[in-house]
């Protein structure tokens, strides 16, 4: 658990206050972490709608939920579970898939392509690409800066999980992104040639 | 000797979660450890790189709006027993931040009701089917957001939407004539707070709003009625599904900037 700081001292307190009926308190809550919150929810399902949608369904959860957090972790560790379940749910629903498929063709022009990287479009377009569980783990590992143990309490998953879903996605990037030549397997592998296809439940270990 | 590590291995070897002994007597993986190893970093840079995500500016009323409706629900007398929930009606939001761009198309379907009404009515039927969309003023308080409104859509579409008689989820007051009007909202009163949303320009700036950019918004219909007990708009808009439609109830205030939404509903097109 880590030490409360004084911006989550005062974030408990809202809360406090919430559950304890003041009609104001969760507002402000919502207020200071909405940005946050919606953040994770695009880069997670990469669709501004779906986003939307998800961060509201995260705020109601949250304001139901209030009354069950028992302050074992940081109420933005407990908010950022909140979105993160709240993309879950939509992307399962959804079945969600890659939308942008992995390559299976030499890359373009390159000067093309540095643009784009230069811009990040390419680097968000091989995120949407990740499978979901490794996506969210690079979302709040190295997108929103959170420790490994911390994504670990928003996952509900073992610290080793995190390091091998960023450490898989980092990867998987790193062949996206054209910066490993000989992306797969046994050598030798033709140039482009693409990682297996994901787990479809996400099973790293 | 074991198989080839593929990517997701290479991937926990660098994680510390896997220590493969192939490794040790495969030179090829060690070699391609290297360089994801040596990929890794500028791959962590890229995505530490990326800029947080502009928050577009109607999130805050969807929230508002989603928690306005968590705070009904919450509320034991505000909820009569067989009040369809709410929250798995909203099921969708709409598109807002492009809202600029829709401006001038709502401007265009506002004067064109403004039209109608000028010409005296002669030919009003034929220019409100042409304009498509039906005003009317119930003052039906729309207190439980999903049920209510979907009772009274049929009538709110076909143009003969009264004040409600309190039925479930809806409160009203019962058997008041109705002001169902098929002409400008700017004929309506303007003594109320809802006065800025029957002129012309302030529902344009209202729908534009409301409309998906690109989207010409134009209403199904528009009810100048209440929501829990203050002045609201609703407005019926089509919807991408072409057998819903998604019906907004926004309060006094709703412009281009912020909707003001208090309630958000896809519902079956009747």
């Amino acid at each position: 658990m880590t030490a409360p700081d004084e911006d989550d001292a005062s974030d408990r307190a809202l809360l406090a206050a919430h559950v304890a009926g003041d009609p104001d308190a969760f507002d402000e809550l919502v207020r200071r972490h909405r940005s946050r919150m919606w953040a994770v929810a695009l880069r997670t399902l990469g669709d501004p709608e779906e986003a939307a949608d998800a961060v509201q369904d995260a705020c109601v959860s949250a304001f139901r939920a209030a009354g069950s957090y028992r302050g074992e972790a940081r109420v933005t560790t407990w908010l950022h579970r909140v979105v993160v379940n709240a993309c879950l749910d939509r992307a399962r629903r959804r079945a969600v898939r890659p939308t942008v498929p992995l390559p299976d063709q030499p890359p373009a022009d390159p000067r093309d392509r540095l643009a784009e990287r230069e811009t990040g479009i390419e680097v968000e377009k091989g995120l949407a690409a990740l499978p979901v569980e490794q996506r969210i783990a690079l979302v709040l590992v190295d997108l929103q800066g959170l420790s490994v143990a911390e994504a670990a309490a928003v996952l509900d998953v073992p610290e080793g999980t995190v390091k091998s879903r960023c450490s898989r996605g980092r990867a998987r990037l790193a062949v996206l992104l054209g910066h490993l030549r000989n992306p797969n397997g046994s050598a030798p592998v033709p140039p482009g040639d693409a990682p297996r296809e994901p787990d479809p439940e996400g099973g790293q270990p | 000797m074991s198989d080839h590590l593929d990517l997701d291995g290479l991937a926990d070897v660098l994680a510390g979660v896997a220590a493969p002994e192939h490794l040790d007597d495969c030179p090829s993986c060690r070699a391609r450890l290297a360089e994801l190893s040596a990929a890794l970093p500028a791959v962590s840079a890229s995505l530490t790189a990326l800029p947080q995500p502009p928050e577009p500016p109607h999130l805050d009323s969807l929230v508002t709006a989603a928690l306005a409706t968590a705070r009904v629900e919450q509320q034991p007398t505000a909820a009569p027993a067989d009040v369809v929930p709410l929250a798995g009606r909203r099921t969708r939001s709409p598109l807002l931040w492009k809202a600029a761009a829709g401006v001038a198309a709502a401007a265009v379907v506002v004067a064109g009701v403004v039209l109608v009404a000028q010409r005296g009515g002669h030919d009003s039927s034929q220019q409100a089917s042409r304009t498509g969309y039906t005003v009317s003023s119930t003052g039906t308080d729309y207190a439980a957001g999903a049920s209510a409104l979907s009772r009274q859509l049929p009538a709110l579409l076909a143009g003969t939407a009264r004040a409600a008689a309190p039925v479930l989820g809806m409160t009203g007051t019962a058997g008041a004539p109705a002001s169902k009007q098929q002409l400008s909202p700017m004929t309506a009163p303007t003594t109320d707070s809802l006065a800025a949303l029957r002129t012309t320009t302030g529902l344009a700036q209202c729908l534009a709003a409301l409309s998906d950019p690109g989207q010409p918004g134009i209403p199904l219909a528009l009810d100048y009625a209440r929501y829990h007990g203050v002045p609201a708009l609703v407005v019926v808009l089509p919807s991408s599904k072409t057998d819903k439609v998604d019906v907004f109830v926004v309060g006094a205030g709703c412009n281009q900037v912020d909707a003001k939404l208090l309630f958000f509903a896809r519902l079956p097109r009747p």
